[in-house]
């Protein structure tokens, strides 16, 4: 069980450490432009993938940090992994492996599907585990957005 | 600590004009009320109302000496807003309208007497404060020009008035970004201290409590008090849906404020509506029969599909102005980690996350030089450091993970880096570097 430490203290929560590994990845993103010498990107097509390059690092970074006791921070990584091994050998994509849906708590709206595609590996699990799973993710997400907003604040000023 | 209370109140009056120095020092000695009267609502509570009004009589007097329309309403403002947040703690109460009525007297900085008696009746409705009338502080406050920025420069200040204001900013909405996100800041790190004692009041179905412990939030007043409801109100749903405990864990381990985000301000009131009715749907499911729990089941996963949404869409917004902020800027970590309280630099590196202990601590000390000597120093080939930084190295490149992560036993071992990837670290000067020997990289780190 987890003991809620104070996460300003602690060094080792979840801020913490996706905070060093994301500000290592926007380093080096950064380090990466000056050195191909792109020029700043002013220009929209730039922009937008530094902007996708950024939010990648984000969710990658927030997987890393999060380790790979959570179901959904294991499929970040796999993505990211299988990804990359796309780059290195690009071949033809395998259809998405799908779990079977339980319908048990199938409600006809469609919300559980739609929440199984929000939450990163939320296909292949049952509802009881996905809405667990949905529940630390949130958190993730919401330590991910403070953080990024603190070093946004941080670099503007 | 009543002692401190009149003390404090004691010395804000001499300096009318440095209204703004002057008001950090009553509410120093009102620090001590708000976790008091949280944890002992009815016993104390009227003790640290008395002092509450003489600290209040004696702040009212230096502002209308000020004389200075403009602080005077935000400062108003404050008062209110931290009034408000204390008299939360006191639980049950009457309404609480009169307070929105003083506030459209612009003209007059503290009124007085009529801003004292409303708060003649130690009670105080939060919930209903919180969901109705705080939309009409807001609203009523717009008018007001920013000199909030000047208040909140302070940081002490700042931080304190961000412990006791239960709603912040509707009024500060969108005023500056920095302003929002030192909000973000303040309300980040003021609300654990509060929050550290409230998880009782948390788990408590009395969302008053948790709201008057609530920081000084940067956007939407409303939501993120809805958020925290909402979060609450998941977290009870997933207990009960899925019948472990273990979401209380995420409970007790959710001990942050939610800041609202940076959205539009459409997609945000949106949310707020959307909470509202989720945290009224959740409240009332808890009480109802099994057939009200399926339809509120459909609309709780609604809730919770929107709020996830939103967050992605504020990374995504983030992620956007990082990337327009950044280019020009030489990211200077070490910096950035020292200024930031959150980030103690000693422990820097959690230890698990790296299997080499002696790795660790170097793997931090290089980074400041990497960032000076840009990646041109072929000592830095040896230790690990650049494999740590080129782990994230998102779409161009290709990501590649070191390997030696604290998991690596449990994930499959993969190639450690593209070609691109290391063509490009080649080009940075390491020379030594063994370019296609993926196996190095979980040796060096």
């Amino acid at each position: 069980m987890k003991i809620a430490k104070n996460p300003h203290t602690n060094p080792t929560s979840i801020k913490t450490r996706f905070a060093l590994r994301f500000l290592r990845a926007i380093d080096k993103l950064n380090n990466n432009n000056n050195i191909i010498s792109t020029p700043s990107p002013l220009n929209s097509a730039d922009r937008r993938r530094r902007c996708r390059a950024i939010r990648a690092a984000a969710y990658a970074s927030m997987a890393f940090a999060v380790g790979p006791n959570k179901a959904w921070s294991r499929a970040v990584l796999r993505k990211i992994r299988n990804r990359t091994k796309e780059m290195i050998k690009p071949r033809t994509r395998r259809g998405a492996v799908r779990g079977t849906i339980n319908p048990r708590n199938e409600l006809g709206l469609g919300q559980e599907k739609e929440l199984r595609e929000l939450v990163p590996g939320g296909e292949a699990m049952d509802f009881r585990r996905l809405l667990n799973e949905t529940g630390h993710y949130i958190q993730c997400l919401r330590a991910q957005v403070q953080v990024m907003r603190k070093i946004l604040h941080y670099s503007s000023t | 600590m009543d002692k401190d209370f009149f003390m404090n109140a004691g010395i804000p009056p001499p300096q009318p004009l440095q209204f703004e120095t002057t008001m950090p020092v009553p509410w120093t000695g009102l620090s001590c009320p708000p976790e008091q009267s949280f944890l002992d609502p009815h016993s104390s509570m009227d003790h640290h109302y008395s002092n509450f009004e003489s600290a209040l009589s004696s702040m009212v007097s230096s502002p209308a000496a000020a004389a200075a329309a403009t602080s005077g309403l935000s400062n108003e403002a404050f008062v209110l807003r931290e009034l408000i947040g204390k008299l939360g703690g006191a639980g049950s109460s009457p309404a609480f309208p009169p307070p929105a009525t003083t506030t459209t007297t612009t003209t007059s900085p503290f009124n007085d007497s009529s801003y004292r008696t409303p708060l003649g009746s130690p009670k105080l409705q939060l919930p209903f404060l919180d969901q109705m009338n705080m939309p009409n502080l807001g609203t009523s406050l717009p008018p007001a020009p920013p000199p909030l920025p000047a208040l909140s420069s302070d940081p002490g200040f700042a931080e304190r008035a961000a412990k006791f204001s239960c709603f912040g900013s509707r009024s500060f909405n969108g005023r500056t970004s920095p302003f929002g996100v030192n909000n973000a800041e303040l309300g980040h790190r003021s609300n654990t201290t509060l929050m550290g004692n409230g998880k009782l009041p948390r788990v408590s179905s009395s969302p008053a409590l948790k709201q008057g412990g609530s920081p000084l939030e940067n956007k939407n007043s409303g939501q993120p008090g809805m958020e925290i409801k909402l979060v609450n109100g998941l977290e009870k749903k997933l207990s009960k849906l899925s019948g472990s405990g273990a979401s209380s864990n995420e409970e007790s381990s959710v001990s942050e404020q939610i800041p609202s985000g940076e959205n539009g301000p459409k997609t945000s009131n949106e949310m707020s509506s959307r909470k509202r009715k989720a945290v009224s749907r959740a409240k009332s499911k808890e009480n109802g029969p099994n057939s009200a729990k399926v339809t509120g089941k459909a609309l709780m996963l609604d809730e919770i599909i929107n709020y996830v949404q939103s967050l992605q869409r504020q990374v995504e917004f983030l992620s956007m102005k990082l990337a327009s902020v950044n280019p020009g800027l030489d990211f200077n970590m070490d910096n950035l980690l020292s200024k930031d309280q959150m980030f103690p630099q000693n422990a820097a590196l959690p230890q698990q996350m790296y299997p080499l202990d002696s790795s660790a601590p170097t793997l931090y000390h290089h980074q400041p030089q990497q960032n000076v000597q840009q990646f041109h120093d072929t000592t830095n080939a040896s230790t690990a450091g650049p494999l740590s930084q080129c782990s994230v190295d998102p779409l161009p490149l290709g990501v590649q993970l070191p390997s030696a992560d604290g998991f690596s036993e449990s994930l499959p071992q993969f190639p450690a880096f593209s070609e691109d990837d290391l063509h490009s670290i080649v080009h940075m000067g390491f020379v030594n570097f063994p370019v296609n020997q993926p196996s190095d990289t979980r040796v060096e780190r």
